[in-house]
């Protein structure tokens, strides 16, 4: 195969995964982008409000959640790459290593929530915390199916269900944990720091 | 038939990357540094981070057309949103 067939072939073979799994991420993004929007928005006319309850907020838990959710997408690069050279072992290895960060990234986050409850803060505390807990809420939630999407595919790697002709699952999987891990991204610095 | 090891150097120094710029946007947090440029500055960090996710680990840098500018154009919207909201 010549090098411009193989670079047609490349192309025309992304985005990664499934098609269905794309457009449910563009309609995943745009929910999240319309949350962030009317965040930034609300917080136009109620700054001195967010930025006194946003002092509130654990910004080092945030840290190590940031570092487990960037870790746990590294894992699962990794795990693709491996696939795609029929390493099976290193492919279950790196997902599982994935998931377990995704597990840490969920303790810390169910610690804050629990924090949160035990002050008496809910979603009618104030506006600043009605942002922040249902933005956080729905991400965690996300989280939560991202992991057991990981998890299935981890057992079907284990049983040899995936190969290097065959990962478009794996690879369906993968995308679905970076859009969780993208949203993130955003929701860290403009929910903790800015 | 297991191939011999795929070469991971891009992604690792793209993790990488995402790890020093995550302790940059912390560390600004953490500090007395405070304004419209900074917040601005945070913002920026974090909409880089996500191309960098979009093109190597979602792998659209490969893709074509659209697919490949899905995910950016969700990010540059989002960042004139929040660019308007940081600064009226």
């Amino acid at each position: 195969m010549s090098k411009k067939q193989l670079m047609t072939t490349k192309i025309t073979k992304y985005p990664p995964g499934e098609i269905i799994i794309w457009l449910f991420i563009m309609a995943e993004l745009m929910v999240f982008g319309l949350f962030f929007a009317a965040y930034a928005v609300t917080r136009i006319d109620n700054i001195e409000l967010f930025e006194l309850y946003q002092q509130n907020l654990d910004t080092t838990a945030a840290l190590y959640n940031t570092i487990a959710l960037l870790s746990s997408s590294y894992f699962v690069v990794r795990s693709v790459i491996a696939i795609k050279h029929n390493q099976q072992q290193d492919s279950f290895k790196w997902m599982v290593l994935a998931i377990i960060m995704g597990l840490v990234f969920i303790i810390i986050k169910t610690d804050e929530f629990a924090h949160h409850v035990s002050n008496g803060i809910t979603l009618s505390t104030n506006t600043f915390y009605m942002f922040y807990l249902s933005l956080a809420f729905f991400h965690y939630l996300h989280v939560i199916l991202g992991l057991i999407i990981l998890s299935v595919i981890a057992r079907n790697i284990n049983k040899g269900a995936y190969s290097a002709k065959e990962y478009t699952n794996v690879e369906t999987g993968a995308s679905y944990w970076h859009m969780v891990d993208l949203v993130w991204l955003i929701l860290f610095p403009l929910v903790y720091v800015m | 038939m297991i191939e011999k090891k795929p070469s991971t150097t891009v992604e690792t120094i793209v993790f990488i990357v995402l790890i020093v710029l995550t302790l940059v946007t912390y560390k600004v947090g953490e500090t007395d540094m405070s304004g419209i440029f900074v917040s601005l500055g945070v913002f920026a960090i974090a909409l880089f981070k996500g191309a960098l996710i979009s093109e190597h680990f979602m792998q659209l840098k490969y893709a074509s057309g659209i697919w490949r500018w899905l995910i950016l154009i969700w990010l540059i919207l989002l960042g004139i949103v929040i660019y308007i909201a940081f600064t009226v």
